[in-house]
């Protein structure tokens, strides 16, 4: 009878949706790669994106244009959209397992406040900054004083919030919403002792963009989003022991402090790096989770994966939306996905009320 | 052997456990009873390494403070008084995360283990919509799940219970106390804070009777159940009588005088 049973590993039970988990995955990764060609060619300047990857196949080389919106333009936008979209939504899958907490979202609870503020600091006041040290961190200054600011937060946040393994979201949205305070009067300061290409840069930060993509931004913030990603399916075990209660995930041999530190570290990073470059993108954090766990499950080894790619596809998406909306002006991404998102987080917020009252 | 001595445990100012000495034997079920209030779950939760406490606790001679979480794991699993869960997981879900605990490989290992504590055929329900009596049964079979087998190596597991039974109807009551009773026999070892003295005197070869955050006494359910240990402990007078059909097994009732007559 055990040797049967070990010689069907994979077998799979009623009220078991690892196979249900592995094939959305591999669905989401077919339809991630068709979303990232074809957003390519979208934009301002028409590309027949498809053509020209028939041409390429042919051996047949781009015109000049054609290369320098797709290499220079379109690219690094795509690449940051892919980068982004999967940072965010992984950040919130995390931060919503170790706060046990459907309603946890990086942006939500000011984590992303806490992250523009260290870019803003870093863009202002880097100029003071000794030249050796601003030579040392180059372009990676802004990314690397976000994660700094994310992490400082994440941190003060789930002390504020979690008492004896136990966290109340309403201390966690409401120290959220100091954070959030605080980080605007410190930019507010800013602004006024900020030149103006500072004060350009900084606009940026309130709507959330996508524009302005370039290979600099893509190469200074994919090291700390892609860390981020890959060490996150080793979170996985753990916050499917988490769902139960911290001791339970102790008593199963779970170290919670590390998995807890290690887990904020790499929202921190995920989260930081992705402000840096596109700014304050909301809802994406809480909607993709959500909707993952309606069709395959609450299961981190899959929720993780799945949420990158999801969470990537609707970014693309949303900055498609974004280009043609208003063309040839290019609307700010945050607008979409507050706009798709705000009503979503409110029927999601409904449907949990009873969460918000413990 | 689970073995502890000199045992403290303070929550802030407060001390709850002073100097209070246990053992459990492996191959036995030992029961932890007493009043509300009395300690048991805090006994129990010193003796998992949950709350900080101070003496000496050891496992099978070994110290369970110097224990990695993963070490203890794969040696005891511990069901909590109860579990709430953060999201729509369903019962197989939250087994197979017991079996993955345990480092068991066998993937119907958790039907096994549904089918023992009478769930089977509720893999598919998601664990916040069942009744409380049923999420406390999936949590068994979870905690089952994690140390199947009662012996490994020659070393036994053991399985830590805080009130196993308090949430179930008497059919069920029975037939968690015959999954920890086979536990025990098998080699294992048992530990469960019990309410229920009649089931206590039924199934449990050792009995911790506690009071204000001291064992008043260890030793067997006949020793241990009579009438001036349990009137002392629970402040209330009590009937002790033996059923016809097994001669040695206590039987409590509380005193006929403070029943309500039936006319
Ligand atoms: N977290 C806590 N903080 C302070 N006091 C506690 C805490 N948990 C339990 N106590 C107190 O410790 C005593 C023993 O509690 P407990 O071990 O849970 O009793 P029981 O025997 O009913 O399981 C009670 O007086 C209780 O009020
Ligand atoms: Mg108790």
């Amino acid at each position: 009878m055990a040797e049967i049973s070990q010689n069907i590993p994979k077998a799979h039970f009623a009220g078991d949706r690892q196979q249900r988990g592995r094939y959305v995955t591999i669905a989401l990764s077919i339809a991630l790669v068709f979303t990232a060609i074809n957003s390519l060619g979208v934009g301002a300047t028409g590309l027949p994106i498809w053509e020209i990857l028939a041409r390429f196949l042919n051996g047949i080389g781009l015109t000049h244009t054609e290369s320098i919106v797709l290499f220079d333009i379109r690219m690094p936008r795509m690449v940051m959209g892919v980068l982004v979209g999967s940072a965010l939504s992984v950040s919130g899958t995390i931060m919503q397992g170790l706060f046990r907490n459907p309603l946890a979202d990086p942006g939500l609870i000011g984590v992303g406040s806490g992250a523009a503020l260290g870019a803003i600091i870093a863009i202002v006041l880097g100029s003071y900054l000794p030249a050796q040290l601003a030579a040392t961190f180059g372009p990676s200054l802004v990314p690397f004083a976000a994660f700094v600011g994310a992490w400082a937060t994440t941190l003060l946040l789930y002390r504020v919030s979690t008492r004896g393994g136990r966290t109340s979201v309403a201390v966690m949205l409401l120290a959220g919403i100091a954070v959030g305070a605080l980080s605007g009067a410190v930019s507010g300061i800013l602004i006024y002792i900020a030149d103006d290409s500072e004060l350009r840069d900084l606009t940026f930060w309130g709507m959330g963009s996508l524009a302005g993509a370039t290979w600099t931004k893509v190469w200074v913030a994919a090291p700390m989003i892609l860390i981020a990603l890959l060490s996150a399916p080793a979170l996985a075990r753990a916050l499917n022991a988490m769902a139960l209660g911290e001791t339970s995930a102790m008593h199963m041999g779970i170290n919670v402090q590390r998995m807890k530190r290690f887990a904020i570290l790499a929202v921190a990073g995920a989260t930081g790096a992705a402000v840096a470059i596109s700014g304050g993108i909301g809802f994406v954090g809480i909607v993709v989770p959500h909707l993952l766990r309606i069709s395959i499950g609450p299961d981190h080894r899959y929720l993780l994966p799945a949420s990158a790619l999801l969470g990537a596809i609707i970014l693309l998406i949303a900055d498609m939306v974004a280009r043609v909306a208003v063309a040839p002006s290019d609307l700010p991404i945050g607008i979409i996905t507050a706009i798709l998102g705000g009503p979503f987080f409110l029927y999601i917020l409904l449907r949990n009320r009873g969460m918000l009252e413990a | 052997m689970f073995n502890a001595s000199h045992l403290n445990v303070r929550y802030g100012q407060r001390a709850i456990i002073h100097d209070l000495s246990f053992s459990a034997k492996a191959g036995e079920l030992t029961a932890i009873v007493g009043p509300n209030g009395s300690g048991k779950s805090t006994l129990l939760k010193a003796i998992t390494g949950e709350i900080a406490s101070s003496g000496d606790i050891s496992l099978d001679g070994a110290n369970i403070r110097s224990a990695s979480p993963s070490e203890l794991a794969t040696r005891r699993a511990v069901l909590p008084q109860s579990t709430t869960i953060a999201f729509p997981f369903t019962v197989m879900e939250i087994v197979r995360i017991g079996v993955e605990a345990g480092g068991s490989a066998s993937p119907s290992l958790a039907l096994r283990a549904l089918s023992r504590v009478g769930l089977a055929g509720y893999e598919g329900r998601t664990y916040n919509e069942l009744s409380g009596g049923e999420q406390q049964r999936c949590q068994l079979a979870r905690v089952l799940c994690q140390v199947w087998e009662p012996t490994r190596d020659d070393h036994p597991n053991w399985l830590l219970l805080d009130e196993p039974v308090s949430a179930l109807d008497i059919g069920h009551q029975l037939e968690v106390m015959r999954i920890a009773r086979d536990y025990a026999d098998n080699g294992g070892g048992v530990i469960a804070v019990m309410h229920d003295l009649n089931l206590t005197a039924m199934f449990a070869d050792s009995v911790a009777l506690m009071r204000g955050g001291e064992i008043l006494r260890q030793d067997t359910p006949q020793k241990v159940l009579t009438n001036a240990y349990l009137s002392e402990a629970y402040g209330c007078p009590l009937q002790i009588s033996t059923p016809p059909a097994d001669g040695n097994i206590p039987y409590i009732l509380p005193q006929a005088a403070q029943i309500h007559q039936p006319r």
